[in-house]
């Protein structure tokens, strides 16, 4: 009677492909509410993790290029460590403007470039500045230009003719420490260059409080570099910068994340560039550039992160503030889309908004040196704002190796400063990185 | 770190939670939170309870209507046509209307009339659904998470206990366990299997450090006449109970995949070695005449 039941249909059915019966299940089963975790919890990583990147990074013709050689492995020792050594390679050739000469127009029509004719042979170089008087002509009887009557008309800039090629190897070590809710992390590191060497510490401590939900994070570090200027043999300017960190992030619910971090740096000694000059027209001279010898600096970051899962995205929003007492003003405004597309590719689409405020001491160029403080005519401490944007694509090709490609354009313009009053695009620039990285873990 | 043991009763079974913490307070609130998931889930999908959600849904199908359902009961109902779809219809979870027919306490078999009767009211392919909605064409039909529900509620509350911090231990629901995290030392869970023929006896144990493992077996209800043993799982295709294996254990990352992939090979019956084979998670099986097979190997029992 058993004979003709169950047994007999169930040997006619058909056999389905299994492994993808496999996947079926698991897809159906993970889209339930509450199967999957969305704590953020510091757990020691369970498995050795290696990581390289292969960066490239341009500013087109005569300017800085970069070539970037990165690889990272992370491994777990016993249940309640890790440790991370990182090591990077970077070549950097090309050259960078160093200072800015007026265009000036002088009574009876004139109009006089201080760059041509030669300024830049003996001025420019990495390693040839000093405070050398250009054989620029000077106007009728000696006077000095802001005497002239001369007036400027515009600003150039100038850009390093003869080149420089450096190397720089960077290597650092870190371990975690994981206990219950608390993670304690110390690393130590260096970075040496011909004419720059930097050894840091950093601590960091991350607590987990109200379930896993919210997470209060300190950290500290502490750089002490040592700078040899090329352009001056024998001189070592020293720098400490000490650096503090307190930071919340809070999970807001299933799908969203919120962090505010605050850090403050303070540096001090020697922070002046060594290879940037400034132009002083009232001696028709190119002078080194000096800076405070501290700086003060403050850095809000503010950062909400949103799952979408209709569309199996997220979302991320970032805003920084920072300003410190040599009167640098920046805001930046990023955002980026992240989305899942299937059989392990994943497209992240970026923007950034970057604007600054010039600092109290900078000046294109100058009429006459200060007689106190610092002067500086460091594009990089201009009055600029930038746009970025960003693409990355990354691939899983299995559940232990993921390859990503991305492409970042970076367009740096003076007319895109919230409080530009400044149309000069001389200082204008822009760039291209590309970058090629990999993760592979055992 | 020490062990807290947390025994209590849920879906019908003896359940354990076993969880390392620092101080007993620091499992006891992840307990009572894991503990209270689990009871909300038994509430919301209880065939006894009248004022359940399955009630309601149950309620629609005997009249032959249709009702509207949550996202959490449309993962479920999806769960369960993917199941449907993956074991050529031998998961089917409109066939617990069945027991009505088959009372293994009665001693006796299925009248045959009666048994026909009711396999006219059996079969996924004879309701609709289309999320959010279900429909019932035809009355008397009736819905079972039995298989479903006990392993789902196993991983949320694993879920939950990990997002609450503790990533060391387990979390047992009548047999289907959901293991958190290796002891604090790394050592693996050693789980034992029990024997489907002798009761107090077990087949061995298993090593396991993650993911959880689910065991379906024909012994937890049956029926002997004249000596031919009728167990509980039941074709839904002839409402005769499947023949050919005792017991199959699964080890999966998730309790309910683990379950349905051991139910789906016990309904599978002769085939189901051979299924479980192909299907890429470890496994054990033991067949009606006591043979042992799969890639898991038990250990002998302490």
């Amino acid at each position: 009677m058993a004979t003709r039941s169950g047994v007999a249909a169930v040997a006619a059915t058909r056999k389905k492909s299994s492994p993808k019966t496999l996947a079926a299940l698991t897809s159906a089963a993970l889209a339930l509410p509450g199967m999957t975790s969305h704590s953020h919890a510091a757990t020691p990583p369970t498995k050795v993790e290696l990581e390289g990147g292969l960066f490239y990074y341009d500013e087109g013709p005569d300017r800085v290029r970069v070539a970037t050689v990165q690889q990272q492995a992370l491994t777990p020792v016993g249940d309640n460590f890790d440790v991370k050594l990182n090591a990077v390679y970077d070549a950097i050739s090309g050259a960078s403007p160093i200072y800015n000469v007026p265009t000036l127009e002088c009574p009876g029509g004139t109009v006089i470039q201080p760059t041509t004719g030669g300024a830049e042979t003996v001025s420019g170089a990495s390693g040839a500045s000093g405070s050398s008087t250009s054989p620029l002509p000077r106007p009728r009887g000696g006077i000095p230009y802001t005497q002239s009557g001369c007036k400027p008309i515009g600003v150039q800039q100038v850009i390093s003719p003869t080149p420089f090629d450096d190397r720089r190897v960077a290597v650092d070590l870190k371990a975690n420490h994981y206990r219950g809710d608390t993670t304690f992390g110390v690393g130590l590191g260096i970075s040496d260059e011909e004419d720059y060497r930097s050894n840091f510490l950093t601590l960091d401590l991350r607590q987990d409080l109200n379930e896993k939900r919210t997470t209060l994070a300190l950290g500290f570090s502490l750089a002490d570099d040592k700078v040899m200027p090329v352009n001056d043999p024998g001189f070592i300017g020293d720098k400490q910068t000490l650096q503090y960190l307190v930071g919340l992030t809070q999970i807001l619910d299933k799908y969203s994340i919120t962090q505010v971090n605050l850090t403050y740096s303070n540096a001090a000694g020697y922070l002046t560039d060594p290879y940037k000059d400034v132009f002083v027209l009232d001696s028709n001279s190119v002078v080194p550039e000096r800076r405070p010898d501290e700086r003060g600096q403050w850095n809000l970051l503010g950062r909400y992160i949103r799952f979408v899962p209709a569309l199996d995205a997220a979302v991320h929003l970032d805003y920084r503030y920072s300003w410190d007492d040599w009167g640098v003003t920046a805001n930046t405004l990023e955002t980026s889309w992240i989305q899942t597309l299937g059989a392990g590719w994943q497209a992240t689409f970026g923007v950034r908004y970057y604007s600054q405020g010039a600092a109290d001491f900078y000046q294109d160029y100058f009429d006459t040196l200060p007689s106190s403080g610092g002067y500086t005519s460091d594009y990089r401490l201009a009055t600029f704002g930038a746009l970025g944007y960003r693409l990355r694509l990354s691939k899983a090709l299995s559940e232990s190796v993921r390859i990503d490609a991305g492409i970042e354009y970076y367009d740096r313009r003076v007319g895109l400063a919230l409080d530009s009053t400044d149309n000069s695009d001389t200082a204008d620039y822009d760039y291209l990185t590309f970058n090629l990285g990999w993760k592979v873990s055992f | 770190m020490r062990l807290f043991r947390f025994p209590f009763g849920a879906m019908g079974s003896p359940c354990e939670l076993q969880l390392y913490a620092e101080t007993p307070q620091q499992a006891r609130g992840p307990a009572d939170r894991a503990i209270a998931d689990i009871a909300l889930l038994e509430a919301r999908y209880s065939r006894y309870r009248q004022d359940s959600l399955l009630s309601a849904i149950n309620a629609a199908a005997a009249q032959g209507g249709s009702i509207k359902v949550d996202a959490e009961t449309a993962g479920l109902l999806d769960y369960a046509q993917t199941c449907y779809d993956r074991s050529d219809g031998l998961f089917d979870i409109t066939s617990g209307v069945l027991r009505r027919v088959w009372s293994f306490a009665s001693g006796r078999l299925p009248d045959p009339a009666e048994l026909a009767a009711v396999l006219r009211r059996v079969g996924w392919t004879k309701l609709r659904w289309h999320n959010p909605r279900l429909e019932f064409p035809i009355a008397g039909m009736e819905l079972d998470f039995g298989g479903i529900v006990k392993e789902y509620a196993a991983d949320r509350a694993g879920t939950l206990l990990l997002d609450l911090g503790i990533t060391h231990g387990l979390v047992n629901l009548g047999g289907d366990i959901r293991v958190l995290g290796p002891h604090p030392d790394g050592r693996a869970w050693t789980i034992g299997i029990r024997h489907p023929r002798r009761p107090d006896a077990l087949l061995g144990n298993l090593l396991v450090r993650q993911g959880a493992l689910a065991t379906s077996g024909d012994y937890e209800r049956c029926l002997e006449i004249d000596g031919r043993r009728y167990g509980h799982i039941l074709d839904p295709r002839t409402g005769w109970p499947v023949e050919g294996l005792a017991a199959v254990s699964v080890l999966a990352p998730s309790c309910l995949v683990a379950g349905s992939a051991s139910t789906i090979a016990m309904l599978k019956a002769q085939e189901g070695p051979a299924w479980l084979a192909g299907l890429g998670l470890e496994h054990l099986w033991v067949d009606g005449t006591g043979r042992i097979g799969g890639n898991l190997r038990p250990s002998a029992a302490a």
